[in-house]
């Protein structure tokens, strides 16, 4: 980001960033920066927080009245309470037991359908709300899930992944990362959706990964993948679980 | 004070970022803009957002940027960013997370800025960033055709 800065301003555009992570902030110099203490993924804070995001922005729009610079100011307020960890928050939904280990392909496939399913009440209830989603990277859409979770439950359970018809993806198993981006998107934005607490990123993930099925074949994916040889599989194998899980948490089933 | 995020703190991803090289530069440049209150503001962000049917950012492509009309429907923006060490479930719920463009149009119709641009940009962010250094001078003249005053960086 900060090497933007100087490449634009350089070219005659005044610019003025977010910087999130000072230190790189503090090493580049570019010309104007707010470092603001939120999370990476973040940078104007909380969602549907409009009056804190507008002050965020004019507060880095502001640096750009400053005489002289480099300027590197610090946003002094932290994102508002509703999204700490701390937040109790649990998804409403009875999602399915998980099967034993051993449990064969087919019983897996159908317990993570089955639990798409209940979630996607709440996905078109987020979309009703929102008037978008972010589902979509890999060409297919919900109403594609089926479509969607195949190669996934192919590699996890031991077969060879396909990309779905009709999509433009790069080959197994590195387009696996849009469709799996996809699911990520699918699951939060219906999870986010539901009644009560708004949950935070890492309730959100604490989820996902702790507590579904679509947790759990990721898991058994990313391992499948980590112990092949060739490059697309490790890094494919990087993207599915992020690296703040690699360890699968305690509290997976299974 | 708030805590600071450290790369440290972040884990995996944490370290990654510490490992991109960081370009050289010798000192930092400088232009004067005219007043907020007549700035024509653009966003320029590295989030890998694209639109829906565009090609999606791959490791090939880190270098290539996409652009996105100011009155693009909020339903049209995906992100396709190569990195998973980054929260994505604020953008999912409110674009204006990462791309504030609601919140530059309330400046612009308050008046506090001049206007917002009528085309924004995104990279991908996970890049060296000189590999970036062409492409932003590309952006920079398409800025400057759009009468653009000032760019707002914006990481993930």
């Amino acid at each position: 980001m900060g090497g933007l800065g100087h490449y634009l301003e350089g070219a005659g555009v005044a610019t003025t960033s977010i910087s999130l992570v000072r230190e790189q902030t503090e090493r580049i110099k570019p010309p104007r920066a707010l470092w603001v203490p939120f999370e990476l993924g973040r940078p104007f804070g909380p969602p549907n927080d409009p009056d804190f995001q507008r002050d965020v922005l004019r507060a880095a729009l502001g640096l750009l009245a400053r005489p002289e610079g480099p300027v590197l100011a610090d946003y002094p307020h932290e994102a508002p309470a509703g999204t700490a960890d701390e937040a109790p928050w649990a998804c409403a939904l009875p999602l399915p037991p998980q099967p034993p280990p051993d449990t064969e392909a087919e019983a897996l496939r159908a317990q993570l359908l089955a639990e798409a399913a209940l979630l996607h009440p709440w996905y078109d209830e987020a979309g009703r709300r929102t008037g978008r989603t972010s589902v979509g990277v890999s060409g297919l859409g919900a109403s594609d899930l089926v479509a969607m979770v195949e190669p996934l439950l192919a590699l996890a359970t031991g077969g060879a992944p396909a990309a779905p018809a009709g999509t433009d993806l790069p080959d197994m198993p590195v387009g696996l990362r849009y469709l799996t981006d996809d699911l990520k998107a699918f699951y939060f934005e219906a999870a986010a959706a539901q009644p009560g607490p708004r949950p935070s990123s890492h309730n959100l993930s604490d989820w996902l990964f702790g507590e579904t099925v679509l947790g759990d074949v990721l898991y058994r994916a990313r391992d499948i993948l980590a112990a092949r040889e060739d490059q697309g599989s490790r890094r494919t194998a990087g993207v599915l679980v992020p690296g703040a899980y690699r360890e699968r948490p305690a509290a997976v089933r299974g | 004070m708030p805590a600071m995020v450290r790369l440290s703190d972040l884990g995996p991803g944490g370290a990654a970022l510490g490992q991109l090289p960081v370009p050289e530069f010798e000192g930092t440049p400088w232009v004067v803009p005219p007043p907020l209150a007549d700035a024509r503001v653009a966003i320029v962000s590295t989030a890998g957002l694209h639109r829906r049917g565009d090609a999606p950012f791959t490791p090939a492509s880190a270098s290539e940027y996409r652009i996105i009309p100011g009155d693009a429907d909020a339903n049209d923006l995906l992100m396709s960013h190569l990195s998973v060490n980054f929260d994505r479930s604020g953008f999912q719920q409110d674009l204006n997370v990462a791309f504030p463009i609601d919140r530059l149009r309330e400046l612009a119709a308050a008046g506090e800025i001049g206007s917002a641009a009528d085309w924004h940009y995104s990279f991908m962010g996970a890049v060296d960033p000189a590999q970036l250094q062409e492409p932003a001078t590309d952006v920079a003249k398409r800025l400057q055709g759009d009468g653009v005053t000032a760019a707002l960086l914006v990481p993930v």
